[in-house]
């Protein structure tokens, strides 16, 4: 482990990034979390086994974007691909980390990043998995009209969440799908829950049942920028989402 | 004939009686030139014919006021002129580096310049407005919309086709992969080894046809992405030209009338909604409050007002004071940026002919021929009738930075030039354009008759320099004082200098003085105290002269008498001061054949006019004493204890008398002193500085003292030229001192030796004893001495040695 971080936080936002989710932008997302939190930060960067395993196929060629040009590969040119793409990623965190005085710590490993994502810790406020948004340029990660997926559980942490992300889209239009939690007998009112929304006249709020989660995930053709939701999500409901969403997940504690 | 000149006919006084007023204040100022009739006419001339090629050179010496009299006549008619125009330079928008030129109205320049200001910070302010509205981010999120869910849609698509064939599509660092999935787990090496090499081939082919589906979206992502970048640059095209329509419409109806603004507001149009991106803040300074700030940097909408007329009443006069190449045409001017030189159409500057295009512009000549091309570039501007502004760099090829071609401009324009008469001569002599496009010469006069309505005239022109100069008002006598003074500097009884500069100088001065004696006017003191101050300040040199000879350091005899030697006069000038001074002459003859030989000549140090006066005091000599026989003589003049440059002829007649003396061993009175040149019949010819001489030859007499016997001799022509000072004037009169006129030089020759020239007989001789007779005879003996030495004698072989001196 790399770390220039004191060890005294007792709490985490932990991020975790591989070759093919890794944007700048969800590193930035990230330390304003950790900093807005006074928290510590670790980051890690998964080195895809599945990935690695692929490109020992002895047909396996990798078609080169955007130029579409076909070229053998094999695990030992993927796994320098991917080491560069790890250095890049760590030199960023490094250099907002310092801008913004996280401490932070940073750890390269071997695995899958949904599993390593999904395995929780006592003092982890928040867990920042990185998930590929489709075909986005990794470097230009912008649309006009942002879209987040926000799963209810009355934690105040999901609330600060969510406040973040909304600061981070500036003035950009958002819409928010907002998954009631089944224990909710009433309606939640987005703005009492979080007064800092009230003068956000580009904010639009869907709410929807927590039975109409998984066709809203199982849904191609709805994209999100970010989903928000609970650690306390159902095992099977969190493996599922994890599937099929193609975007940045922030899971709460 | 000679004559001794009775103390009246050394100075012309003022007859105070023409002067009727009291003091200056009650005369009407001359507003008219004094005795500059001709350059009047010819100025007037100049200006008013407009043919091409009629610009004027206005010559005469300095200080005669010509600028002056040129400016003032060139500012009253241009008042009655119609003012001309403004003139703009204007970006180019088909090509920045031939910007183009607008003549516009006066006042419509300025005008035209604010109002593209404000057009340029409307469009800063009102572009960026557009582009925030919710028309356009709705629309723009449409296509937006529209492309994400093209784009995405494709690789969608494809990713649930393969996954339903057990293929996953991965994303490498670079690109993407494809591989088999079994229960959600890619395959590994070994796994896909262990599968039936059917399953192995099918897969194999399964992924290679996705492969190919995948190449294809992806190939499709640029002409996705064109089309795309089309849709926005429509929609930004679309909002400008609305935006811009609005805004520019107020602009182009107040210039309807224009067709070179139409044109122009039309292309900036154009310009505006191609590039709207100009138009929208960068991230740095986001601020629409910034607009006005940023209109600097909008250089394509700037308007280059190069000449402003707006105050300029009547057609322009300009007087440009350093007429350098960049001044008289203009200047491109460059900024550094990052170390490379950049130029636009904003830094075109323009120069005084085109300030001056529609009126007049004064130079003197001598500054424009002493700045390098200032000269060549007047003249293609005058020949070509119109300015190209262009670096001089450029122009000779001295840079290769990119540089600019603005349109030419057509000009209409009166040059007139000032300068020195020999200035003009020479242009006129060596530069052939010069007469082709300088047709009008107007000479100014350096002196003017002196008779009673000049003086009049005189008196009136001092009184307009009083007022004109706020000094005190001259009395009467003062003003007699300062016109006496006017015909000594013209060194003529019968002229007045028109020389205003010093003129000027003197009422200063003078009015100075009155000051220091508390006088409400200027009185004849003050006058004569001012030019005797003024001498005294410059008389350093002639002191330092003079002492040299009184302390006979310097030899020059004033009394006695003395064969082969004479008292000749000069004039040194030391800067604009100038005094007479006696020289030494002496000569020798002897036997020889070399003639007479001017040694300041053979040493370089006799110009050609001096050498001129020894060969015709060579001719006269010949053929009055040895009209019919060879004239077997050798003799030397020489200026004794000069070291510098002799020239002139004035000192030839007495060259001639110490030559005669030297010959007839006859004595010389060192008592007098002679200036005049002769011709070959003899005649004494009128000389310059003839004052001077007479009072530098006065003033070692005097300071040895005055003993009645000693004079000066001059031609009789120069007697119109006496004004002598009062010094020499009062020694005359109290016959202390003589000034004698001679016509020819045998009468100079009787006053200098008190003896009879001797008149021929009809025998042709000359009577016994004469001076005459005393050098025929010494000829006479020379020839028969040569006739002796016969052939053996060769002059030139002996060399010095072996003759004698005679």
């Amino acid at each position: 482990m790399i770390s220039d971080a004191p060890t005294t936080l007792s709490e985490l936002v932990v991020l975790t990034v591989d070759s093919e989710s890794y944007t700048p932008t969800t590193v930035d997302l990230a330390i304003d979390m950790a900093a807005s939190l006074k928290t510590r930060l670790q980051a890690l960067f998964i080195e895809d086994e599945e990935l690695l395993r692929a490109a020992d196929l002895p047909f396996t060629r990798e078609i080169a974007f955007p130029s579409a040009m076909a070229r053998v590969t094999d695990a030992n040119i993927m796994q320098r691909s991917v080491q560069t793409i790890a250095t890049q990623f760590k030199q960023y965190l490094g250099t907002r980390a310092q801008a913004s005085k996280v401490p932070w710590s940073y750890d390269y490993i071997r695995g899958c990043s949904r599993d390593v994502g999904l395995v929780g810790k006592p003092d982890v406020v928040y867990t920042i998995v990185s998930q590929a948004i489709y075909h986005r340029p990794r470097y230009q990660y912008r649309r006009h009209s942002r879209k987040l997926l926000m799963i209810e559980n009355h934690s105040p942490h999901l609330y600060k969440a969510l406040e973040l992300i909304v600061r981070s889209f500036r003035n950009d239009p958002i819409e928010v799908l907002w998954i009631k939690n089944d224990s909710a007998t009433t309606e939640p009112d987005v703005v009492k829950q979080y007064p800092a929304l009230s003068g956000k006249n580009n904010l639009t709020t869907v709410q929807l049942e927590h039975s109409q989660l998984q066709q809203v995930v199982a849904d191609r053709n709805m994209t999100f920028d970010y989903a928000i939701m609970s650690r306390n999500e159902s095992a099977d409901s969190l493996n599922e989402i994890f599937k099929q969403l193609r975007c940045p997940i922030i899971l709460v504690s | 004939m000679k004559d001794t000149l009775t103390p009246s006919a050394l100075y012309q006084h003022c007859d105070l009686t023409q002067l009727v007023f009291e003091t200056t204040d009650d005369l009407k100022p001359l507003n008219v030139p004094l005795g500059q009739q001709r350059a009047l006419e010819a100025i007037e001339f100049g200006i008013d014919i407009e043919h091409e090629g009629y610009n004027l050179f206005v010559f005469g010496g300095s200080g005669l006021g010509k600028h002056q009299l040129v400016q003032q006549i060139v500012a009253e008619r241009a008042a009655s002129e119609a003012t001309r125009s403004d003139w703009c330079y204007i970006n180019n928008f088909d090509d920045a580096q031939k910007p183009k030129v607008l003549q516009l109205p006066v006042g419509m320049g300025q005008k035209f310049r604010k109002d593209m200001e404000a057009l340029t910070e409307d469009l800063l302010t009102s572009l960026p407005s557009s582009f925030q509205s919710e028309e356009y981010r709705n629309r723009r999120q449409e296509i937006e919309g529209d492309f994400q869910e093209r784009q995405e849609q494709a690789f969608k698509q494809l990713d649930k086709d393969a996954e339903e064939r057990g293929i996953a599509i991965k994303r490498t660092p670079t690109g993407y992969t494809l591989g088999p999935v079994i229960d959600g787990q890619l395959f590994g090496p070994e796994e896909f080894k262990k599968l039936p090499t059917e399953e192995q081939e099918r897969l194999e082919k399964l992924i290679a046809d996705i492969q190919i589906e995948l190449q294809d979206i992806i190939r499709d992502m640029p002409l996705l992405q064109r089309e795309h970048h089309q849709r926005i640059k429509a929609l930004n095209q679309e909002i400008t030209q609305h935006t811009v329509e609005q805004l520019i419409a107020w602009i182009e109806n107040a210039y309807r009338d224009n067709t070179e603004i139409s044109n122009y507001l039309a292309a900036a149009k154009k310009h505006a909604i191609e590039n709207v991106d100009f138009f929208l803040p960068n991230p740095t300074t986001p601020d629409v409050e910034d607009a006005g700030n940023r209109v600097a940097e909008f250089h394509e909408y700037r308007v280059n007002v190069i000449v402003d007329n707006t105050d300029t009443v009547g057609a322009p006069v300009i007087y440009e004071d350093n007429p350098t190449y960049q001044n008289l045409i203009g200047r491109v001017e460059y900024v550094s940026q990052m170390g490379t030189l950049l130029t636009d159409f904003t830094l075109i500057k323009s120069g005084a002919l085109l300030r001056a295009n529609g009126g007049y512009l004064i130079l003197d000549a001598e500054k424009v021929l002493t700045h390098a091309f200032a000269w060549e570039g007047l003249k293609r501007v005058l020949k070509a009738q119109q300015i190209k502004i262009e670096s001089l760099e450029e122009m000779l090829s001295l840079a290769s930075t990119l540089s600019l071609e603005p349109e030419s401009i057509p000009i209409n324009i009166k040059v007139i030039l000032t300068g020195e008469p020999t200035l003009y001569y020479l242009l006129k002599e060596y530069d052939r354009e010069f007469s082709q496009l300088f047709k009008v010469a107007a000479d100014f006069s350096q002196v003017t008759d002196r008779n009673t309505d000049s003086v009049r005239l005189y008196a009136r022109l001092i009184a307009a320099l009083q007022r004109r100069n706020a000094t005190r008002a001259l009395d009467r006598e003062s003003v007699g004082r300062i016109i006496e003074h006017a015909s000594r500097a013209a060194d003529d009884r019968e002229k007045l200098s028109l020389h205003v500069e010093s003129l000027t100088d003197l009422l200063h001065e003078a009015d100075y003085w009155a000051g220091k004696s508390k006088r409400g006017i200027i009185r004849l003191e003050d006058v004569e105290k001012s030019i005797e101050k003024r001498r005294y300040r410059q008389d350093k040199y002639r002191e330092l002269m003079q002492e040299q000879i009184v302390r006979d350091i310097k030899f020059i005899d004033t009394d006695g008498e003395t064969i082969a030697q004479v008292n000749a006069l000069s004039v040194m000038q030391v800067g604009d001061y100038s005094f007479g001074q006696p020289s030494r002459i002496t000569a020798t003859a002897r036997l020889g054949q070399s003639g007479v030989v001017d040694i300041e000549r053979e040493v370089k140090l006799g110009g050609h006019l001096h050498s001129k006066g020894v060969m015709i005091l060579s001719s006269y000599l010949a053929s009055c004493f040895a009209p019919d026989q060879p004239l077997p003589l050798s003799a030397s003049l020489v200026f004794e204890q000069s070291y510098g440059m002799v020239d002139g002829d004035s000192a030839s007649a007495a060259e001639l008398c110490v030559l005669l003396s030297a010959l007839g061993h006859i004595p010389l009175k060192q008592s007098l002193a002679v200036t005049g040149s002769i011709n070959q019949r003899g005649e004494i010819q009128a000389i310059g500085g003839v004052n001077e001489k007479i009072e530098g030859f006065f003033d070692i007499c005097h300071a040895r003292g005055l003993n009645g016997q000693q004079g000066v001799i001059i031609p009789t022509a120069n007697k119109v030229h006496l004004m002598l000072n009062k010094d020499v004037r009062q020694a005359v009169t109290e016959h202390r001192f003589s000034i004698y006129t001679a016509d020819h030089v045998n009468d100079v020759i009787e006053l200098l030796t008190g003896q009879s020239i001797g008149v021929a007989e009809p025998t042709g001789d000359f009577p016994e004893n004469s001076i005459n007779r005393r050098v025929c005879d010494r000829i006479n003996q020379l020839q028969t001495l040569h006739q002796q030495y016969g052939n053996h004698t060769d002059d030139k072989k002996s060399g010095t040695d072996g003759t004698q001196a005679i």
